[in-house]
């Protein structure tokens, strides 16, 4: 199924990129998302914004679904077909 | 004593005379400093029916613990007060470099009463402070008092108002290190009610520390997790615009007068700031951070101006749905100039705009078309309200008394106790509607921020958890006046709201700071102590629990958006709330014992037995 990436402020400048298509197994989960992420991008991103352990961000970083703005936190959150996952840094405030 | 020089510096300027308040190390334990200590030291001098204009209304000036030690993000200060905006208790805190040299000065704050035949500025340094004449700078704006007091006075920093504090403007500012606010409560028209120009503080003196080498080690500590926060790296990137993009996402950006949730929000971030602009960074004394942005070569007539902050960006813009940042820089600029706070600024701007698409307000009545989106008509609002010229008059009265004064349902004044909601919409996080209603300043957004903690910020210490952030399951509204006593406690100990520093490590800097033995429940008292007494202080002023709302215009759901169909269910977290603070359901008074078991004898007597 087709998931769109997208990464937006400073993730952006982290990632290397404003947005990326995958093609991720049917049934795939949101912990698959990071997978393919890591894996094209893994290179790329600066220390401390890659949590090892987990397989996933730091906890900084908010995954929310476009449209709804509903939060991804569980890596095992089920994906839809045409989703969008935008990808932030937590700072709000100011 | 440790970490407190263990003096106030007490100024009456009806009589032009100075002496110093001793303050116990016991009175600094409990309320630890800042607005804490300040809601102490107003306390003992409040009188229900006391006008916050009046020469008697106390004016507090106080710096924390920290402030001048090595730990990073702590030059901050806290100015307190009755609010002109509100009748009730006021407090705006800001940072830079004047926090430092108010604490070298030899002091740990100022309490000022009475009100001077004349303008005039206080010189403190190294122990000293006199009173000096300011009529030559009555009138000038901020930036150039600024300059003038320190070419008379030295190597000072300066703490100012501007015409809109001369002009007892309800939501006066008061201005430090160039453009730097404590924006909100118009404490800068209680300074003008003074004929108190400015503050202006030099010094090396420091206090004791308890612990000199520990806590330097601890500093050391906390600069390293500062350096690998990737929160604090984007703030640094991009400063606090940086939240624009994801907060339009999550319906938490206000936008049309609190009516709508969905913009181009790439307008107006923090990226299209740097691409448009050419920009510096500004630091607070000490802060690797250095969220603060400055502007260069802005105009022929602005060469370097400060750049907007989340909150005024979203008030003179998206909410006016103004995404042009020209006019929202030259707002700001206006704000800090003249010393204006720029979300009550905007809110009631863009309340003047909702007024006009309704009707209600006619081109007659302004001077001109009000019309959505138009960032000429919001610079020049700016200027009229400073001016008090037509509409601005009306508008200068904030939002409650706009609609008041033009017979509308004050529930579409967007205003908590008659302050300003900030442009973090409660729809958002049903855990804000909970500290909005229940701010001791009115609509606060930094006490707590719990948008934080519903995205993921969490203080386990406290048990303090992310949960569903458009729902009061949960223990919501217990978490989240947990949550506001903690982040009180920041405006005492008078530390960063964005400081990364966790519970536990606060606890510790506190312990090397001052000696005494403090964990993360200690810092939890201190706060709830600290939102209590604060909370007698509204009491005796009259407020109630009806007090305790939101209004119509932020209550209701809206249509699209990140928000869309869901509105906080008040009523609810309320009751919880209420019961977790164990404050009176009918009367919004804390109880007595509470107040017992926080040591607030006096307030128990004021509440209880009069």
């Amino acid at each position: 199924m087709k998931v769109k990436a997208v990464f937006k402020g400073i993730m952006k400048d982290w990632v290397g990129a404003a947005e990326s298509d995958f093609d991720l197994k049917p049934g795939a989960s949101y912990g698959d998302l990071l997978r393919e992420i890591h894996l094209k991008f893994g290179r790329n991103l600066p220390s401390g914004l890659w949590n090892r352990k987990r397989k996933a961000f730091d906890e900084s970083v908010v995954a929310l679904v476009e449209g709804s703005g509903e939060k991804l936190d569980e890596l095992a959150t089920p994906l839809r077909e045409g989703m969008r996952v935008d990808f932030f840094l937590l700072a709000l405030g100011g | 004593m440790n970490g407190y020089h263990g003096k106030f510096l007490m100024v009456d300027l009806t009589a032009g005379r100075l002496g110093d308040l001793e303050l116990s190390e016991g009175t600094l334990q409990k309320f630890i400093g800042g607005a804490g200590l300040a809601a102490h030291l107003l306390y003992d001098r409040l009188k229900p029916g006391l006008d916050p204009l009046s020469p008697e209304s106390p004016l507090i000036f106080a710096t924390g613990p920290f402030t001048g030690s090595a730990v990073p993000m702590v030059s901050r200060y806290a100015l307190a007060g009755l609010s002109p905006l509100t009748g009730f208790w006021g407090e705006a805190t800001s940072g830079g470099q004047f926090p430092f040299r108010l604490k070298g000065s030899g002091y740990d704050g100022i309490m000022v009463a009475g009100k001077a035949d004349r303008p005039v500025y206080l010189l403190m340094n190294n122990g000293k402070a006199e009173l000096k004449e300011a009529s030559k700078f009555w009138g000038m704006d901020t930036y150039a008092t600024q300059r003038a007091i320190k070419d008379e006075a030295g190597n000072v920093s300066v703490a100012c108002i501007g015409p809109a504090g001369e002009r007892l403007l309800k939501y006066a500012c008061v201005i430090n290190d160039h453009g730097r606010a404590a924006g909100r409560c118009g404490l800068g028209a209680v300074m003008g009610s003074k004929n108190l120009k400015a503050i202006a503080a030099g010094g090396g003196r420091r206090p004791s520390w308890a612990d000199e080498l520990g806590l330097k080690q601890l500093a050391k500590e906390a600069r390293a997790v500062i350096k690998g926060d990737l929160t604090s790296k984007g703030f640094s990137e991009y400063g606090t615009l940086i939240s624009m993009d994801m907060g339009m996402v999550l319906g938490d950006v206000p936008v049309k007068y609190f009516t709508k949730s969905v913009f181009p929000a790439e307008r107006v971030s923090g990226q299209a700031l740097r691409q448009q602009y050419v920009i510096g960074n500004y630091a607070c004394l000490g802060c690797p951070v250095a969220c603060g942005r400055e502007v260069q070569d802005f105009s022929p007539e602005l060469k370097t101006v400060d750049g907007p902050e989340y909150e005024t960006a979203g008030a003179f813009g998206p909410l006016c749905l103004n995404f042009d940042f020209n006019s929202i820089i030259r707002a700001n600029h206006l704000c800090n100039a003249y010393g204006l706070d720029t979300i009550s600024a905007g809110v009631s701007i863009a309340y003047a705009m909702y007024l006009y698409e309704l009707g209600v307000l006619k081109k007659s009545d302004a001077g001109m078309e009000l019309k959505w989106g138009d960032g000429e008509a919001v610079v020049k609002l700016t200027k009229m309200i400073i001016d008090q010229e037509g509409i601005g008059k009306l508008l200068s009265q904030g939002t409650l008394r706009m609609a008041k004064q033009l017979g509308r349902d004050p529930e579409e004044a967007a205003q908590v106790k008659g302050m300003e909601i900030p442009m973090h919409d409660p729809r958002a996080f049903h855990g804000m509607a909970i500290s909005y209603a229940t701010g001791p300043r009115g609509a606060c957004h930094l006490k707590g921020d719990y948008f934080n903690v519903d995205l993921g910020k969490r203080v386990p210490e406290l048990g303090i958890k992310s949960r569903d952030r458009l729902s009061a399951d949960n223990d919501k509204a217990a978490m989240a006046a947990k949550y506001q006593s903690l982040k009180d406690l920041y405006d005492s100990l008078l530390l960063c709201k964005f400081s990364p520093m966790s519970a536990t490590m606060i606890a510790k800097a506190l312990t090397l700071t001052t000696g005494w033995t403090c964990s993360p429940n200690d810092l939890l008292a201190a706060g709830d102590r600290s939102i209590n007494i604060k909370r007698a202080i509204n009491n005796r002023l009259g407020l109630t629990r009806k007090d305790d709302k939101l209004p119509g215009i932020v209550a209701r759901a809206l249509g699209e958006g990140g928000t869309a169909g869901v509105a906080p269910d008040l009523d609810r977290m309320l009751k919880e709330y209420y019961a977790h603070r164990q404050w009176d359901e009918e009367t919004g008074k804390p109880r007595k014992e509470k107040l017992l078991e926080l040591g607030l004898q006096q307030a128990a007597k004021d509440l209880y037995e009069k």
